[in-house]
């Protein structure tokens, strides 16, 4: 129904807990629905290049030359895994200068807003992998974002980060007066070991909490060793192992998101 | 049995707490803003018509930020300090476009309209603000402001049942069957998923809303109760879930909410126990709740807080289910792992080893069963 891009920017604050992951197999199981994805690496630890296979990009062809002041090119997507729906942009180390620049550059936090503004991607959904901590950057990716997607680990460290990023964005969103401001689109539990009894008690806990804050909650995603074989690969597991059950566990949330884009 | 691990509920404590705020100041702002749209289109008037009047009269004067007052009966929005920021620096880099409106009061004035200027102009450390004076506005919209005023106090079962009132009388549906429908609605439409283009419409023109709603495939009087609620600006997803709920209170609860401001979010925490929940009589679940909401309100408990209170009281009553020993279902693994052969192999002594052992925990286990 809407035209409008969708534009998920994954969060987690908190290191390791499978936002990249989340990335890839969303934007994999979207493209086989044939709606077309750009992912768009903003971690200048570029851990997207693993997972697709790519080997790292110049300066000129990722993201951060896009986001310099005066650039007016296109944006240097390039298709992955012999996939035309599929597009990346790749991220680059100097992000990390980027972000201090954008400290006092104006309009800073709305560099990637505006530049997605004056040149638009044309894909259907941008997923918008973040860097770990909070800051400039995931600033960035927040004000240009339309939903947004928060990767939990069952495990304290990334659930503290969680409860943290929830107020970290509602006073981000009001600071930035975002009109409206991203909804969190859903919690999707990570890295998941049922024969781990805190992931079992926390699991089971988990709906109550996202019900309090009002906040969908996705089947987790089981932790398997074919994802790191598969990422070791450059591929998603569903093509690595279409069979295999993780590479089921994506189909609820990119059924939400296709619709969301209005192209189900 | 493990060692128990800390709760997820209390490390979410804060985010719920700033979640349920924001939600709340969304809530009064998109009220405020129905207000000004539905119940005032007249007052935006006649400030635009007063201003220019007095431009054209009298013109427009610097006045001394500090000899203006605010006025107590400011119908406007409440203003956040980074609103206020962000319009100081579109004041100093532009100027001011648009005087404020002052009534001369004595030898000082009293604030009309502009607040968020006037703050501005304070936060700028201004001495002077560009503004036109009014001499009478009293008998303009007495009418408008009253309104406002009565709204900004409206508790949210009040506004529950006003917004019930006013629905079923423009959509022609009983009061009573509302809240039934729109959440019969609104599940199936979540279940079909549906739900999300309802996203955003409080804000689109009504052709667009009627056109959205028209295509979900739903009930002539459903169509028309989900744009009675679009007209009053109210999001009926937010509606179901903050509002609805009130008028289902149990009756001590909506007179706290009534006689003794008791919030709309603490009622509903408290309303967790019932005599369904905590499988007693409902004279007790009443007597339970009535000292739970006189804790609440004399120690002026958190929402969050009162959430902890209500599940320590559910605790107190709805016995933990005794979990599995692992001890025990291990044990009992290894004794089927006895079989025959290992039995026939084992020496004579082992054998009555075993059977001691085992006639011993036998009538242990038997003392705790009877």
């Amino acid at each position: 129904m809407s035209e409008q891009q969708i534009r998920i920017a994954i969060l987690a604050n908190a290191g390791g807990v499978g936002k990249t992951t989340l990335a890839v197999h969303l934007a994999y199981e979207l493209a086989k629905h044939k709606v077309s994805v750009g992912l768009i690496d903003l971690d200048p630890q570029r851990a997207l290049d693993v997972f697709c296979g790519l080997p790292p990009a110049s300066y000129e062809q990722s993201v951060v030359s896009v986001l310099a002041k005066d650039y007016k090119g296109a944006w240097p997507f390039i298709s992955v895994w012999d996939n035309d729906k599929i597009e990346v942009c790749q991220g680059h180390p100097a992000m990390s200068q980027l972000a201090d620049e954008l400290v006092i550059r104006r309009r800073g936090e709305y560099a990637l807003s505006d530049k997605l503004k004056s040149i638009p991607t044309g894909h259907d959904v941008l997923i918008l992998d973040c860097p770990a901590t909070l800051g400039k950057i995931c600033e960035n990716a927040v004000a240009a974002s339309s939903h947004i997607l928060v990767p939990i680990q069952l495990e304290m460290k990334s659930i503290s980060g969680v409860a943290d990023l929830v107020q970290w964005l509602l006073g981000t969103a009001e600071e930035l007066q975002l009109d409206p401001a991203p909804p969190i689109l859903g919690l999707v539990p990570s890295l998941y070991d049922k024969s781990r009894s805190i992931h079992r008690q926390y699991l089971e806990q988990l709906p109550e909490v996202a019900q309090q804050l009002q906040i969908e909650l996705y089947p987790e995603i089981r932790d398997s060793a074919e994802f790191k074989n598969s990422s070791a690969l450059g591929i998603p597991l569903q093509k690595h192992r279409p069979k295999h059950k993780a590479a089921q566990d994506f189909k609820d949330l990119a059924k939400d998101v296709i619709a969301l884009s209005g192209r189900a | 049995m493990p060692k128990k691990l800390p709760t997820l509920a209390s490390r979410f404590d804060r985010a719920v707490s700033a979640t349920g705020e924001a939600r709340e100041i969304a809530a009064l702002q998109a009220e405020i803003d129905q207000l000004r749209k539905s119940q005032s289109p007249e007052l935006e008037k006649q400030l635009a018509t007063l201003r220019g009047q007095l431009e054209a009269q009298s013109g427009e004067h610097d006045i001394e930020v500090s000899s203006i007052d605010y006025n107590p009966a400011q119908p406007r929005r409440t203003i956040s300090v980074s609103s206020i920021q962000t319009l100081a620096r579109t004041l100093e880099k532009d100027g001011q476009i648009t005087p404020i409106i002052l009534i001369p009061q004595g030898d000082r004035y009293l604030l009309w309209d502009g607040q968020r200027r006037w703050e501005a102009a304070k936060f700028l450390e201004w001495r002077t603000i560009r503004a036109v004076i009014a001499p009478m506005p009293e008998d303009l919209h007495r009418k408008a402001l009253l309104t406002f005023i009565h709204h900004e106090d409206l508790n949210p079962l009040d506004k529950a049942e006003a917004i019930v009132k006013e629905v079923a009388s423009s959509s022609d549906i009983e009061e009573q069957s509302i809240p039934v429908l729109l959440s019969t609605v609104l599940r199936r439409l979540e279940r079909q998923e549906q739900a999300q283009h309802l996203n955003g419409l409080v804000d689109k023109p009504f052709e667009k809303q009627q056109k959205v709603i028209s295509q979900l495939g739903i009930h002539d009087n459903e169509e028309k109760l989900l744009l009675a609620f679009l007209e009053l600006v109210l999001h009926p997803p937010s509606v179901r879930s903050n509002l609805m709920p009130m008028l289902s209170l149990p009756a001590d609860l909506k007179q706290a909410i009534r006689d003794r401001g008791l919030k709309g979010a603490h009622a509903l925490a408290l309303s967790g126990l019932s005599a369904k929940n905590l499988k007693v009589t409902d004279r007790v679940a009443t007597k339970e709740r009535l000292e739970a909401t006189e804790k609440v309100l004399e120690e002026e408990l958190t929402v969050a807080k009162t959430r902890e209170i209500v599940r320590e009281i559910k605790s107190k009553f709805t016995k933990p289910k005794p979990s599995q020993s692992k001890a025990v279902k291990t044990t009992v693994q290894k004794l089927n792992k006895l079989n025959d052969t290992s039995l026939k192999e084992a020496s004579r002594e082992d054998l009555l080893k075993l059977k001691t052992a085992l006639e011993n925990k036998l009538s242990e286990i038997e003392s705790i069963l009877s």
